[in-house]
């Protein structure tokens, strides 16, 4: 069996705040957040994860970590098998090259003052991926590869589109032939015509290239198109892991019911099923035991004490949930 | 809540008549709201679609008289109540707005002064349209925040807008806009940047409200399939003007507007088996730029050497309208290709 490119191992990572001297003085006890708890999962090559969840989930810290620009508190991220605690220096270069990040903001990303060859030239050059010589036909061929013509290259980015600058974001994190792309939101504010422009670019690539993706999205239908599998996240926990068919077609632990249901869908003016109630609790003060027990319509009293651990319920599929029980059916 | 003089709508709260908002940029003028028509019925739920840059947004503040220069409404009329708001002094503006009609932006933190106990704000609502005692106004203010779903009303009045979550604080914008029961609310957005839980919460929300209050309201949005969930009728805009009109499902079922056709199909959860998702070529023009004849031509996977000239909405018996030469027929709507 093919080893997975990128695996987690009880990642968590924890943001402390109010931990300075004054408070200390005062005696105010530190905030502490646990933005990801115990998170595991293998990413195959060229396999599509899907990360879901709401605001404050954590899905977004999950992907910093993944790609290396943030440390965990606990566990560890393997890379092609490789711990990555235990990299030198040479080892995270190339973990920071292998695994790419694309962001929601496209301009957040480029330089304002640069044009848009001189962006995708210098990671070219820092990684030395091309000759001197070659750099610029190398940019010409990426910027190709994302549907831009090379007259591109010489614009600034506030003379692009969103569509575009995100094109070029794409580009540039492709300049360093990575194996895996982190995309946190990365077609979120874009315009839906445009959505499915990029989106039917990332599947493009992904033939391609053989790159394998984790796509970080509160969007559902967008990560229903790409994925191969979904995990869902709710206030730094995975609740639910497994195919896309398992989850969209029939899930299992009441927070991702809960999700599917709360999706607006066109063509359906009248609601058959109750919304979920409450509100998403702040991650500063997360509830006892199961998370999701105070807006779980079938929580008991075991679930308001003792987490559920995230257990194989059948046929690959993995929920948190004391009520889902293993599906004892076809294997 | 007039009915002034237009006998071919029952009791139309709001009538925009050719109205045209441009912003002169000197070098280029940017036609953002291009000679749109359209009313909103007593209680109805109107959606009003589309992408950035479409003039959606610019249509609804047009409307309540906040367009600031070099935008400018440059032609057309704005009837309600029997008067021509387009015409209204800036303090009679002032008493139509927050008290006639209200807005709801998309963030309630722009709406929400971050200093300032909520109570306080809302009272400072009813206060700047009639004279209110604190008791009284503290009792509205309550009951409007419990209209709207908000657990304990009363401990909310006394929070600051930080101390609230990003729903609650929409509802309170919300409930704000409710407090000196308008005829129509205009909100933009209003829940593109709440969690999907959050807005199916509020969506229903809405619709109880309407139903009980018989508010109006013009929903403006991207998302179609909160238009399809919330609204009795949908206008769509491309490019500042209105491309297609009429009964939401009748329109989503069978769009008649190649742009219609082609939004509907980019969306991922409408095509969960194609291969790839069917897209709309091209971008949309840049405001400022010039498109002779249909704005849509050049991206429309339809076009005829007629589409140099420029279509006129036409409306059909059956409330539907649309802006296109070759409309698609209900078949074509259906098995034809775009992009």
């Amino acid at each position: 069996m093919t080893p997975p490119i990128l695996e987690v191992q009880s990642i968590s990572k924890t943001f402390r705040s109010g931990d300075d001297l004054l408070s200390k003085l005062l005696g105010k006890p530190a905030k502490v957040v646990r933005a990801v708890q115990d998170v595991s999962f293998k990413l195959m090559p060229n396999e599509v994860l899907g990360l879901v969840g709401e605001s404050g989930c954590g899905k977004s810290t999950l992907g910093r970590v993944l790609a290396g620009l943030i440390p965990s508190t606990a566990g560890d991220v393997l890379l092609g098998g490789d711990h990555a605690a235990s990299f030198d220096r040479a080892q995270k270069r190339d973990w920071a090259r292998n695994v790419q990040m694309i962001f929601q903001n496209p301009y957040a990303s480029l330089n304002p003052r640069r044009t848009i060859r001189q962006s995708i030239e210098e990671p070219l050059r820092v990684h030395k991926m091309v000759p001197e010589t070659e750099l610029r036909a190398k940019a010409d061929e990426l910027l190709m590869m994302v549907g831009l013509s090379s007259e591109f290259g010489a614009r600034l980015p506030h003379q692009l589109s969103g569509g575009q600058c995100q094109r070029v974001g794409i580009a540039r994190a492709l300049t360093v032939s990575p194996k895996v792309l982190i995309c946190d939101e990365a077609v979120s504010a874009l315009d839906v015509s445009i959505q499915a422009q990029i989106l039917n670019l990332f599947a493009d690539l992904r033939e391609q290239m053989e790159i394998a993706y984790v796509f970080i999205s509160h969007d559902l239908g967008v990560v229903e198109r790409l994925s191969d599998r979904v995990a869902v996240m709710y206030l730094g926990r995975i609740v639910e892991i497994g195919t896309r068919h398992q989850l969209f077609g029939a899930p299992r632990h009441p927070y991702t019911i809960a999700l599917l249901q709360a999706v607006p869908q066109i063509g359906s003016k009248e609601r058959t099923v109750e919304i979920v109630a409450g509100e998403r609790p702040s991650p500063l003060n997360p509830p006892s035991g199961c998370h999701f027990h105070p807006r779980c319509p079938h929580a008991t009293a075991r679930c308001r004490t003792e987490a559920p651990e995230l257990k194989d319920v059948g046929h690959g599929r993995y929920a948190a949930c004391h009520l889902v029980e293993r599906d004892p059916s076809h294997a | 809540m007039s009915d002034n003089g237009h006998p071919t709508e029952p009791s139309p709260i709001l009538a925009v008549r050719s109205l045209s908002t441009h912003f002169d940029l000197g070098h280029a003028v940017v036609r953002a709201v291009d000679n749109i028509d359209f009313t909103v019925g007593t209680g109805e739920i109107l959606g009003l679609v589309g992408e950035s840059g479409s003039g959606k947004t610019m249509a609804g503040l047009s409307i309540l008289g906040l367009i600031e220069p070099p935008g400018r409404i440059v032609g057309g009329s704005v009837l309600f109540d029997g008067r021509d708001l387009t015409q209204l002094s800036d303090a009679d503006m002032r008493r139509v707005r927050g008290s006639k009609i209200c807005m709801v932006f998309q963030d309630p933190l722009t709406t929400l002064s971050p200093t300032m106990r909520i109570g306080k704000q809302m009272r400072n609502v009813i206060a700047a349209h009639q004279k209110v005692t604190k008791r009284d106004a503290r009792v509205r203010c309550r009951d409007a925040l419990g209209k709207l779903g908000i657990p304990s009303p009363d401990e909310r009045l006394d929070a600051y807008p930080h101390e609230l979550s990003g729903g609650m604080r929409q509802r309170v914008c919300i409930a704000m806009a409710m407090l000196n029961e308008p005829n129509l609310i205009i909100a933009d957005e209003p829940t593109t940047a709440l969690d999907v839980t959050t807005q199916a919460q509020i969506l229903e929300e809405i619709k109880a409200l309407r139903a009980r209050t018989g508010t109006a309201f013009i929903w403006v949005t991207h998302d179609l399939a909160v238009v399809s969930e919330l609204a009795d009728r949908l206008i769509v805009m491309y490019s500042g003007q209105i491309v297609e009109e009429g009964e939401t499902a009748s329109v989503l079922d069978a769009p008649r507007h190649p742009y219609t056709q082609g939004l509907l199909r980019s969306i991922p959860a409408y095509n969960r088996e194609a291969r790839r998702l069917p897209q709309i070529s091209g971008f949309a023009p840049i405001p400022g730029d010039v498109v002779p004849g249909c704005k849509f031509g050049p991206r429309c996977a339809f076009a005829q050497p007629r589409c140099h000239e420029a279509p006129a909405l036409v409306s059909a018996p059956t409330g539907r309208a649309v802006r296109c030469f070759f409309p698609l027929d209900e078949r074509s709507a259906q098995t034809g290709t775009t992009g």
